[in-house]
């Protein structure tokens, strides 16, 4: 294979982490026996490297720490808990679940950086939306008949399972105060470094139903309409965005609304051959597009000057681009998973780490209610976020 | 059991083998101990926060959902808990917001200039490192500082190895230039 000039930066990098075949060694070493300057950029990389591995050494734990850590542990193994099923619910029943939990500061977002000390702030992968969930104290049974989403535990000890006959109840609960108090910022999925921080933002549960999925929310004033599709049926539902009412069945329909209908883009797929889902900033000055294939990324150009798009992210793939005000819009990657880019800031923050299947925003701009997947439940729930 | 993932030792955790828990902290005792030192900046307190840590994880684990990864959660515990313990210590101790400078190790330097030039350097990494964008930074640190490999970091960050690579491409890059501004 031959390498060009161009791309000897990229493979340096990747041969010196180990990513690169043997073909491709062999071609870059072969490159870079012909090409001084590119032997120098290569010197480069590798002196860069060396530096953060010295100046960032990774530090050994002391001999013995597993034996110490064993002999810690307490007597008893941790107990052997399993989910409990919930209550199977009859369609059309009265609401199924929807549990407004308290508003919440769920983890300041983090935006730009200049001057943080790097600190962890929060990891991991979890697609729980609630923020709360592993930080409970201690493992306690649960017994009441909460939705999944809450914060506090579905399980139950095995052989304790009790049918509860009136889970609506429960879970019509609104949240306790306390729940919303965790400030550790777990609910953002991607690991943030900066103290920096322009707000905060509140995640809520609006909807949720056993066996059913709730699907391509949309906003009318503060009125949230939903899709529930039960026994080939497609049912009509609404919940208010703001008083925490129960949702309430409105009638069977036909059809919905499509997803770029509610989210305000438009499919330009057709034309270019591969993913393209473009959507105009509501001042008219600005266009996103979420683009999949080879040139896979969210770009930002100005409707006024051809030429003018720049790659803002190296995620997208998704089929899922939305304005909300004039500075950020959200959009959905490959996999599924929701972020919002604020265009001023240009920092991408991950909402929501698990499938999203549709979103749109309410006409204040900041308030953007979607369909997200919950693994544990297994369906997909509706969420309301309120974004900076 | 070595040859076990992390969801097999999980499921054999909860099913009372005391071994397999062990196994989990032979595999992740350099990440979560690396973790405890970087958030705490201190190798004794990092070790009993290490320690608390996997506790932690143990009496957690009937929490842990066998149909998820099993590194992400536990990882995600281990930094609550230390970030937890962090925060009742006393106040006279370093804050968490002064930890995190990256330096050079101790021994590396052989005479008094050295260690000053290293001890330069090192701040000029840690402002070049401040300004990068929290995407391109993440990373580098996660690779670099916490010895966490491709897949580990694909799944903290939940994005594809590919992804992954481009962006440790890019945050290498502008961190160079960075460097170079700060050295110049």
């Amino acid at each position: 294979m031959m390498i060009k000039c161009r791309d000897v930066e990229r493979l340096s990098q990747l041969y010196i982490d180990g990513r690169l075949s043997p073909e491709q060694t062999f071609a870059l070493r072969r490159h870079l026996s012909q090409c001084p300057r590119c032997a120098a950029l290569y010197q480069q990389t590798v002196q860069l490297d060396r530096l953060l591995s010295e100046y960032m050494p990774a530090v050994e734990p002391p001999a013995g720490f597993v034996d110490d850590v064993m002999a810690a542990l307490p007597a008893n193994p941790p107990r052997v808990l399993r989910r409990k099923t919930r209550r199977q619910l009859r369609p059309g029943a009265a609401v199924a679940a929807a549990l407004l939990l308290a508003a919440g500061i769920y983890g300041a977002l983090q935006l730009p950086l200049a001057g943080g000390t790097p600190a962890l702030l929060a990891s991991g992968e979890e697609p729980e939306p609630l923020a709360w969930q592993e930080q409970a104290a201690e493992p306690q049974p649960v017994y009441a008949q909460v939705d999944v989403s809450d914060g506090e535990d579905v399980t139950t000890p095995v052989g304790e399972e009790e049918e509860n006959d009136t889970p609506e109840q429960a879970e019509n609960q609104p949240a306790k105060e306390d729940d919303a108090s965790y400030s550790g910022g777990a609910y953002l999925p991607t690991v943030a470094y900066s103290k920096e921080s322009v707000g905060s933002y509140s995640m809520i549960l609006l909807a949720a139903y056993e066996d059913y999925d709730a699907i391509r929310p949309h906003v009318s004033g503060d009125t949230v309409s939903y899709y529930l599709r039960v026994d080939g049926k497609l049912q009509l539902w609404q919940v208010n965005l703001h008083d925490g009412q129960d949702p309430h069945f409105v009638q069977t329909v036909e059809n919905m609304p499509g997803l770029s209908q509610i989210a305000g883009f438009t499919d330009e797929s057709e034309a270019y051959g591969y993913a393209y889902y473009a959507a105009v900033s509501p001042d008219g000055v600005s266009r996103a597009v979420n683009c999949g294939g080879e040139a896979k990324g969210i770009y930002v150009a100005s409707v006024a000057q051809e030429g003018s798009a720049r790659l803002v992210s190296d995620l997208g793939g998704g089929r899922l681009i939305s304005w909300g005000d004039n500075n950020k819009f959200l959009f959905t990657d490959e996999n599924g998973l929701l972020h919002v880019y604020y265009v001023a800031e240009n920092q991408e923050l991950l909402l929501y780490a698990n499938s999203v299947r549709s979103a749109a925003w309410a006409e204040d701009g900041h308030t953007v209610v979607f369909s997200g997947y919950d693994s544990a439940a297994g369906h997909y729930n509706i969420y309301k976020a309120t974004l900076p | 059991m070595e040859r076990l993932t992390d969801e097999q030792l999980a499921a054999l955790v909860l099913a009372g083998d005391g071994q397999a828990f062990a196994q989990i902290v032979e595999r992740y005792q350099k990440q979560i101990f690396a973790l405890a030192y970087r958030l705490g900046g201190d190798y004794d307190e990092a070790k009993d926060m290490a320690q608390e840590a996997f506790i932690r994880i143990y009496n957690e684990m009937h929490r842990y959902d066998p149909q998820r990864r099993f590194f992400p959660w536990m990882y995600r515990v281990a930094h609550n808990c230390c970030v937890n313990l962090l925060q009742k210590r006393p106040k006279d101790l370093s804050p968490l917001d002064d930890v995190g400078e990256f330096r050079p190790s101790l021994n590396a330097a052989e005479n008094p200039e050295q260690r000053y030039a290293q001890r330069e350097f090192g701040e000029s990494l840690t402002r070049a490192l401040r300004q990068l964008p929290e995407h391109y930074r993440t990373p580098i640190v996660l690779k670099y500082l916490e010895g966490f490999s491709y897949q580990q970091i694909s799944a903290l960050l939940d994005i594809s190895q590919s992804a992954l690579e481009s962006r440790l491409f890019r945050g290498r890059n502008m961190l160079r230039k960075l460097l170079q501004e700060e050295l110049d």
